[in-house]
């Protein structure tokens, strides 16, 4: 479940009109969703307000072995009225991410007198304090700059990472292509990452409606003084909404439901990657990767789905005993009033949403993770199970421990990888 | 001078080098391990080879049968080799991510995807120089300390030899590695090894280590001073049979302080410690002789004509001295004994010894309780003493010995505080050994029998106060000398300024010497005392402690005198 601040800063990118999808990090974004989920350890607690439309707060409290937690404090100079922040209120599909339906690029809006600014910080506060800080500008239309800060005062995870580390990302997005620059002062790593549309730019001829979106990227990372070289490239095939609208294009029928179809190749380590993903109902959508590298011959699979419910609040049904009546006269009214019965549609505050995710890989190991609404709480529950120990970042999971469980062989020595509850609230 | 150094035999042990495997892949996937290795390092081979080290002595500090100390020169250049096992990550992108914080970082989409690479290194033609400090003691195990940095060169050949830009990286990692191993780890590594080598304690501690939770839970903890020695040893560090034990006798004192466990006498030695400064403060070891106890109670008996031998303070020495001697169920196991004893009405038989043959059996038999006790289903016990029917009939041995306590004498282990509530005292009545001593004579016995009738109820009254006494709290001094007022008044003695670790012998040897004097005092005394018992049984039987106290306003005796 995203952190309050992150919703804010989703807001954030919604009002400066910015598109998310259009840049390379976000080239799996659905994959990673849904298999690559992470799942609360032990207990936290989120309380968070939007105390004023520019500002809000955060603290959290969780126990990892003592009594940890952090404040966070966010102010941007564009106001988030429209933005819900009641915990009861936010909508969960912002809050629990799943299959992210690509947007068909459009062309970057046009120039605001106001250059919208926002900062935030938090603070780790046990002993090996740690602040971690960002500020995002958006310079112009298509360019955005990104400065984030962290800086702990605990003894640094290797000897080469230094105390605090500045990262500047420059963003440069016009729709048919977006270009990313990074630079890092630890270790002096310089990164860039682009993004590629193919078809029509959006820029020149916005009339035609498409149907799906081509796209290619590349990353490259090189360090001049510890000599660090990372790059990979990746396409990615998805249907845009409109192929799979309610009133379905005949001439070109693509799908009859929205897919994703990724493939990532790292030539430096020869690893290849390849997923899909599929929403198979608005409630329901599944994802699996494949993954081998053509030098140590590992392979991964790992397999996922996500399930919302939609259990609604009492449907107000003002059933006077006479709706067979209706229904008999209409059989014989239909020639002349042709009038069709409006399907009650309940309004959406009315859904009581909650989410499963689950996803197991080909070691067995497994990540439950159930989010949903409880009173006024967004409640978080994940649970870990597997004979090998997952890595919480991303980029290590399975391949890793895959490969130590192969070498290893030894017998599992605890099923249970981690229970925790994470519960939110923000007014 | 010379020395011979063995190179062989270190190697000739078929288990020295699975354990010195276990030792390295312990030590080496201790530390945290840099994030590019993904993998447990394991040590697959390990060969010292055959060609020594060349050793040049510059300084011998310190040489005796146990212990060495010198400063050597060490040169080597042979032949053993050292394989390796384990898992790398070949992709630099994820290994420094994975060491960053996650929120400044560029998390890249699938740049860092991880790479790992079985890795094989096998480390040769090890060329090492340098000063080594060799400290051996026997009861320390070996410390080797190199002085300096000792590697000089080595052959790192791996999995990755074809490329030449990670072999030299992998040169110059292992070489840092190792070079922190040399001076830091090895040292610690010898150590273990000669450790479990040399000294058994070590051994049984690490076992005890692992049982020591459960021991735990099952109950207060072990009293080492309660149950026979866990790990007896002769000179030689060999661990005894039940035979051996048996077969040795304390007549000498050597053979009997190799029985005793060492942490036994690194209590002891800690309390003799505690006595030499001006500290108040004494280690209050359950089931030890103070010096300011025993001092008062020792002069008593070396008067010998007043203390009767159910004096429950003198009967308290002994059982504790037996103690200190390392056998800690003496006191239980006599205690219990007495009891069946008393009941048998042999308690007031002792008034009736005479004879001369008394001190030599008195110190004979003290000699030998210790063997006697030690084993329980005893056959040369009653060998030793004279008169095997009246011993077995009075003691009933053998049920005596294998009944269960009624009572466990198991106080808290509390190092401080002595056990005060008089529910402890509810233990056994302590313990007079010298009961036995006495029913073992038949003489005594049958000549008692006649006499027993007159002094039943003393003996009972006096049994009751054997109680009452001993439910005084045994950790504080002013009852001791109330109890010893109470009975009799002792003639201040000579101070023995001898440490309670050797009482038992000192003790023997005043006694015997002084028995035959104080014989005739003695014998008067037991009657009159005994006389005076009857005449005030409430006094003695009734008298609580507080009472004592009260006529008893003497500060208790110092440490010595």
């Amino acid at each position: 479940m995203l952190d309050f601040m992150d919703y804010i800063q989703l807001a954030f990118a919604e009002g400066t009109q910015r598109n998310c999808d259009n840049s390379y990090s976000s080239l799996t974004a659905t994959t990673q969703n849904l298999l690559d989920f992470t799942t609360p350890e032990r207990v936290r607690i989120h309380l968070s307000s939007l105390s004023t439309p520019n500002f809000a707060t955060s603290y959290t409290l969780g126990t990892v072995g003592l009594i940890e937690g952090s404040i966070s404090y966010l102010y941007s100079n564009i106001s988030f009225d429209n933005t819900p922040s009641k915990s009861a209120l936010i909508p969960l599909r912002k809050l629990a991410p799943g299959y992210r339906q690509v947007q068909a690029p459009i062309a970057p809006p046009s120039s605001k007198g106001q250059k919208a600014t926002l900062l935030h910080a938090t603070l780790h506060l046990p002993p090996p304090t740690t602040l971690n800080a960002l500020f995002l500008r958006r310079i112009s239309p298509t360019m955005q700059l990104s400065l984030a800060v962290s800086s702990t005062r605990g003894p640094p995870l290797s000897k080469s990472a230094p105390q605090a580390t500045l990262l500047t990302q420059l963003t440069h997005d016009t729709g048919k292509y977006s270009n990313e620059y990074l630079f890092s002062t630890d270790n002096s790593l310089f990164g860039w990452r682009g993004l590629w549309n193919f078809g029509p730019d959006p820029r020149f001829n916005n009339n035609a409606q498409r149907l799906s979106l081509l796209s290619a990227g590349a990353e490259a990372y090189y360090s001049p003084v510890s000599s660090l070289i990372g790059m990979s490239t990746g396409l990615r095939f998805c249907t845009l909404p409109a192929a799979t609208s309610s009133t379905p294009n005949p001439n070109t029928p693509i799908s009859t439901f929205p897919y994703t179809l990724t493939l990532t190749l790292t030539p430096l380590t020869g690893s290849l990657s390849t997923s899909y993903s599929v929403r198979a109902s608005p409630n329901l959508s599944f994802s699996s990767r494949f993954g081998f590298n053509v030098y140590s011959w590992e392979s991964e699979m790992v397999a996922g789905f996500e399930l919302w419910r939609q259990s609604r609040k009492a449907a107000i049904v003002d059933n006077d005993g006479l709706e067979w009546a209706r229904n008999k006269a209409r059989i014989w009214d239909i020639p002349a009033s042709s009038q069709v019965p409006e399907p009650i549609t309940p309004s959406e505050e009315e859904t009581q949403e909650s989410v499963l995710k689950v996803r197991v890989d080909q070691s067995w190991n497994v990540r439950l993770l159930w989010e949903g609404r409880v009173k006024e709480l967004l409640v978080s529950a994940g649970v870990g199970l597997g004979p090998s120990s997952f890595s919480p970042s991303s980029y290590a999971n399975s391949q890793a421990t895959a490969g130590a469980q192969g070498s290893s062989g030894g017998p599992p020595t605890s099923y249970w990888r981690g229970v925790g509850v994470s519960v939110s609230y923000s007014s | 001078m010379a020395f011979n150094f063995n190179w062989s035999p270190l190697t000739a042990d078929a288990n020295f080098y699975t354990r010195a495997q276990d030792l390295l892949t312990a030590a080496l996937n201790k530390s945290p391990k840099p994030p590019i290795i993904v993998d447990d390092i394991i040590v697959t081979e390990l060969n010292l080879g055959s060609i020594p080290p060349e050793l040049e002595i510059l300084e011998v500090g310190d040489l005796a049968e146990d212990r060495f100390r010198g400063i050597f020169k060490m040169s080597y250049s042979g032949d053993a080799f050292l394989t390796l096992k384990t898992r790398v990550q070949a992709n630099p992108l994820n290994t420094y991510l994975l060491t960053r914080p996650s929120f400044a970082s560029p998390l890249p989409l699938a740049a860092a995807t991880p790479l790992t690479i079985p890795l094989q290194i096998t480390l040769s033609d090890f060329k090492l120089s340098g000063f080594v400090v060799l400290v051996f003691s026997k009861q320390k195990g070996i410390t080797v300390v190199f002085r300096n940095d000792p590697l000089e060169s080595l052959k790192v050949s791996s999995t990755f030899d074809s490329i030449p830009f990670v072999r030299d990286f992998l040169q110059k990692e292992i070489e840092a590695q190792l070079r922190i191993l040399f001076m830091d780890e090895l040292p610690a590594i010898i150590h273990r090894l000669s450790l479990r080598l040399w000294v058994p304690e070590y051994r049984d501690g690490e076992q005890l280590e692992t049982q020591d939770t459960a021991s735990r839970t099952e109950g207060p903890g072990q009293d080492p001073l309660a149950s026979p020695p866990q790990d007896p040893v002769d000179a030689l560090g060999n661990a005894l049979n039940e035979s051996d034990i048996a077969s040795l006798s304390l007549e000498s004192s050597v053979e009997t302080h190799s029985l005793f466990s060492q942490k036994n006498l690194l209590r002891l030695a800690a309390l003799t410690d505690s006595q030499r400064t001006l500290s108040l403060f004494t280690p209050s070891i359950r089931e030890v002789v103070y010096r300011a106890w025993t001092s008062p109670t020792d002069s008593g008996e070396a008067t010998a004509g007043v203390i009767s031998p159910a004096s429950p303070a003198l009967s308290r020495t002994h059982s504790q001295v037996g103690n200190i001697s390392s056998f800690p169920d003496t006191a239980s196991m006599v205690s219990s004994q007495t009891r069946s004893t008393t009941s048998t009405h042999s308690f007031s038989s002792y008034g009736l010894n005479t004879g001369s043959s008394r001190s030599k059996v008195h110190s004979r038999k003290r000699k030998k309780r210790v063997v006697d006790l030690r084993r329980p289903k005893t056959t040369d016990d009653a060998a030793s003493v004279s008169d095997e029917s009246a011993f077995t009939e009075s003691t009933s041995a053998p049920s005596v010995y294998s009944a269960p306590l009624p009572i466990v004498r198991e106080q808290p282990d509390d190092p401080v505080t002595p056990p005060l509530s008089p529910e402890t005292g509810l233990h056994l009545p302590p313990v007079p050994e010298r009961h036995r001593l006495s029913t073992s004579r038949p003489g005594i016995r049958r000549g008692a029998d006649a006499f027993v009738q007159s002094g039943e109820s003393s003996s009972s009254a006096r049994r009751r106060s054997d109680v009452d006494v001993d439910a005084t709290p045994r950790g504080t001094m002013r009852s001791h000398v109330a109890m010893t007022r109470c009975s009799e008044k002792p003639e201040p003695e000579a101070p023995q300024q001898l440490p309670s670790t050797i009482l038992p012998f000192a003790d023997e040897k005043a006694s015997s010497n002084l028995v035959d004097q104080a014989l005739v005092e003695r014998l008067a005394g037991e009657i009159a005392r005994r006389m005076r018992d009857e005449k005030m049984p409430g006094s003695s039987t009734c008298t609580p402690f507080w009472d004592r106290l009260n006529h008893d306003e003497a500060p208790p005796p110092a440490y010595g005198h």
